[in-house]
């Protein structure tokens, strides 16, 4: 779980460093989730390495800054994909606790993240940097 | 503004981008000019990923084998 999620994330942007610097500038977008904001029960690790993926993306935000580097990380909500679908098979009512929870009344759609992910690769956030943004609907500004 | 969006002149890099969120973020990073390379573990996903029905139309591409084996997704 910590090597897909979290230290696979290091692993590339160490890599993609040095191409980034000679270039005199680059993005580097991670993707966290809710569970970088709160924990739940029955994902100790998931958690674990979603946390891990906010500090580590603003240790590399104020490594990196001084080579024009923005490192920012999203954190999506409750999205529909594969791995939720399953999820949903899996944890009895699920899908309407997160309806219910959601202010914007829907599950994201993989598409929700697209805008987020244009404005942290582009020129518009160039003084943006070190930020976990959360993408779900308003999911995480509601207890 | 507009033009402070736009990606066009540069390469993105998208790993697990082929399917669920990555696909999605890599289907905007397109649009907005990007040249795009996606690299995923599955390499059957990796494949697929330019022929899954898009809501949007994204840009269909080559699909090459990069020098670390890793499966990657390229502009035509």
């Amino acid at each position: 779980m910590l090597d897909t999620n979290l230290t696979s994330a290091f692993v590339a942007a160490q890599a993609a460093y040095p191409h980034m610097k000679r270039a005199g500038g680059g993005k580097i977008v991670n993707i966290g989730s809710m569970m970088s904001l709160f924990g739940a029960s029955f994902v100790a690790p998931y958690g674990a390495s979603k946390g891990g993926i906010v500090q580590l993306t603003k240790a590399l935000a104020a490594a990196w800054a001084k080579d024009g580097i923005q490192v920012n990380a999203v954190l999506p909500g409750w999205i529909d994909t594969e791995l939720t679908r399953r999820a949903r098979q899996e944890v009895d009512g699920l899908h309407e606790r997160v309806l219910a929870r959601t202010p914007a009344g829907r599950w994201g759609e993989p598409e929700d993240l697209a805008g987020i992910a244009v404005f942290l690769c582009s020129a518009a956030s160039d003084f943006v940097t070190g930020t976990a943004i959360p993408v779900d609907g308003g999911y995480s500004a509601q207890a | 503004m507009a033009n402070s969006f736009s990606l066009s002149g540069k390469a993105a890099l998208v790993t697990g981008g082929n399917g669920g969120i990555g696909l999605g973020m890599a289907r905007g990073l397109a649009q907005a000019g990007a040249a795009l390379a996606i690299a995923g573990r599955d390499a059957k996903k990796n494949a697929a990923w330019s022929t899954t029905p898009a809501p949007t139309s994204a840009r269909r591409r080559r699909t090459t084998r990069s020098s670390n084996g890793a499966r990657c997704s390229t502009p035509t």
